[in-house]
């Protein structure tokens, strides 16, 4: 059975499709523990952002095009979540999956180190356009902001563990699969 | 006939004779059914409750063997009539809950007639650290619900805002959002101010009274309600009581804490005032 295009070496468009089926069930899922689980628990000092951590995971391991189409599905569950028109996250997300693909397709290596990084500066970027509009037009003072946007880094980046795993065992599925 | 009357079949027939002689003697006598039924019976006893005993066992057995169907079925419907007590009870229980929040709103709409209220659930709420906001059920498609409608409990309480409808459902902030903004009366002699959300009192679950003016004086435990001026929100609903009095970052002026009446947080019936004449 022929798996790969013996032409172009590229997998066949029905497997593009189920590696991105794969992806977007994991997002979901990552959405909902994001928007119906972890606002209600009480006991966290914040609500995590997990969201990104799932569209770094899955832009690392699948490249730039097909990351960046996972970021665009991500940031738009992620203002979903937010109870915000699809906008700023969806941007977001996939210029941000796009960069991220292209990076683990060139210069980055695949393993948690660098993808604990990429989440880290995901974070923080998700932070700055959190509290943009509260930074320059309700004049909201910086440090109570920034000390959110810690709070917030702080409570999500445990869940990095889990996330990449999902992620990296997804991305094996799919290789035996094929 | 000779080979009948032999000595010992003689003695059988008298003996049978006396013995029925004493049976009816003694039957006759007030001692039941005589004596010898009395004595073979106490005799068979034993052997009676053994007999019965193999025959329960028996019976036990059969009705085990032909009966445990007809058990497990009644089970089955006995299952599923607890079952649908429960769903009954459910129901009751709503239904009283329901029916307990429309006698308060009815109560509050009395004294409003003017306003029409539509009721909603809070379906889900905004997983965001830096805004307070939620989704209820009510949209374009299923309610004459419209972008600034107030959504309040059954009670008159300021629960929040609408800032969003879509279709099927819209999306409100809560009054400690930071975008939230409210004319407001407050204390015995009614002084003005704004209830506004403040970032940092947010993460509290509190809003601000800001913008009083330097001749007013509010105590702790004053009552916060919306003053209708603007016509945004209509007047007279509670927003909260306030908690504390607090000077102004700049140093000029005070404003107030302000602890929210609805219960943001697991509010779960609200009702938006689609509807009201505005001052």
């Amino acid at each position: 059975m022929t798996r790969f295009n013996n032409i172009t070496g590229r997998l066949p468009k029905r497997r593009h499709v189920i590696s991105f089926a794969y992806h977007a069930l994991f997002l979901i899922i990552v959405y909902v523990v994001q928007a119906l689980v972890l606002p209600y628990i009480t006991a966290l000092p914040s609500i995590p952002l997990i969201l990104p951590l799932a569209a770094v995971g899955a832009a690392m391991f699948e490249g730039g095009s097909r990351g960046a189409a996972a970021g665009l599905f991500a940031g738009a569950l992620c203002d979903l979540s937010m109870n915000q028109p699809i906008a700023s996250f969806t941007v977001l997300f996939t210029v941000m999956c796009l960069a991220i693909g292209i990076l683990s397709d060139t210069v980055i290596a695949r393993g948690f180190a660098p993808y604990f990084l990429m989440c880290v500066g995901a974070l923080a970027l998700c932070s700055f356009v959190q509290m943009f509009t509260l930074l320059f037009f309700d004049d909201v003072p910086p440090r109570g902001l920034l000390t959110e946007a810690l709070r917030q880094g702080l409570v999500s980046l445990p869940f990095t563990v889990p996330v990449y795993f999902g992620a990296r065992g997804l991305v094996r599925r799919k290789e035996s699969v094929q | 006939m000779r080979a009948f009357l032999t000595r010992k079949n003689i003695a059988i027939v008298l003996a049978a004779v006396l013995i029925a002689a004493v049976a009816v003697v003694s039957a006759g006598t007030g001692h039941g059914d005589g004596v010898f039924t009395d004595v073979l019976s106490a005799a068979a006893k034993p052997l009676k409750q053994a007999a019965a005993s193999v025959a329960r066992t028996f019976e036990t057995i059969y009705g085990y063997m032909y009966d445990y169907e007809k058990v497990v079925a009644e089970n089955d419907a006995l299952k599923k009539q607890i079952a649908d007590l429960h769903q009954d009870y459910r129901e009751f229980t709503e239904a009283s809950e329901e029916n307990a929040r429309l006698r308060a709103l009815l109560n509050f709409a009395a004294r409003h007639s003017e306003r029409a209220y539509d009721p909603a659930t809070i379906i889900s709420r905004g997983a965001s650290n830096w805004s307070s906001s939620f989704t209820v059920s009510r949209g374009s498609s299923n309610s004459d619900v419209e972008v600034g409608d107030a959504v309040i409990t059954e009670t008159g309480v300021l629960v929040g805002r609408i800032t969003e409808v879509r279709s099927v459902d819209s999306t409100a902030v809560s009054v400690i959002d930071t975008t939230f903004s409210a004319g407001s009366l407050v204390g015995e002699k009614g002084a003005d101010g704004l209830a506004v959300g403040d970032f940092r009192l947010m993460r509290e679950g509190k809003l601000k009274l800001d913008f009083l003016s330097d001749d007013t004086t509010i105590l702790a435990g004053d009552t916060v309600v919306t003053s209708g001026k603007g016509g945004i929100f209509p007047e007279g609903l509670v927003i909260g009581t306030v908690e504390g009095i607090m000077k102004n970052a700049a140093g000029i002026g005070m404003y107030g804490v302000v602890a929210p009446e609805a219960e943001i947080t697991s509010a779960t019936y609200v009702y938006i005032i689609t509807e009201f004449s505005a001052n």
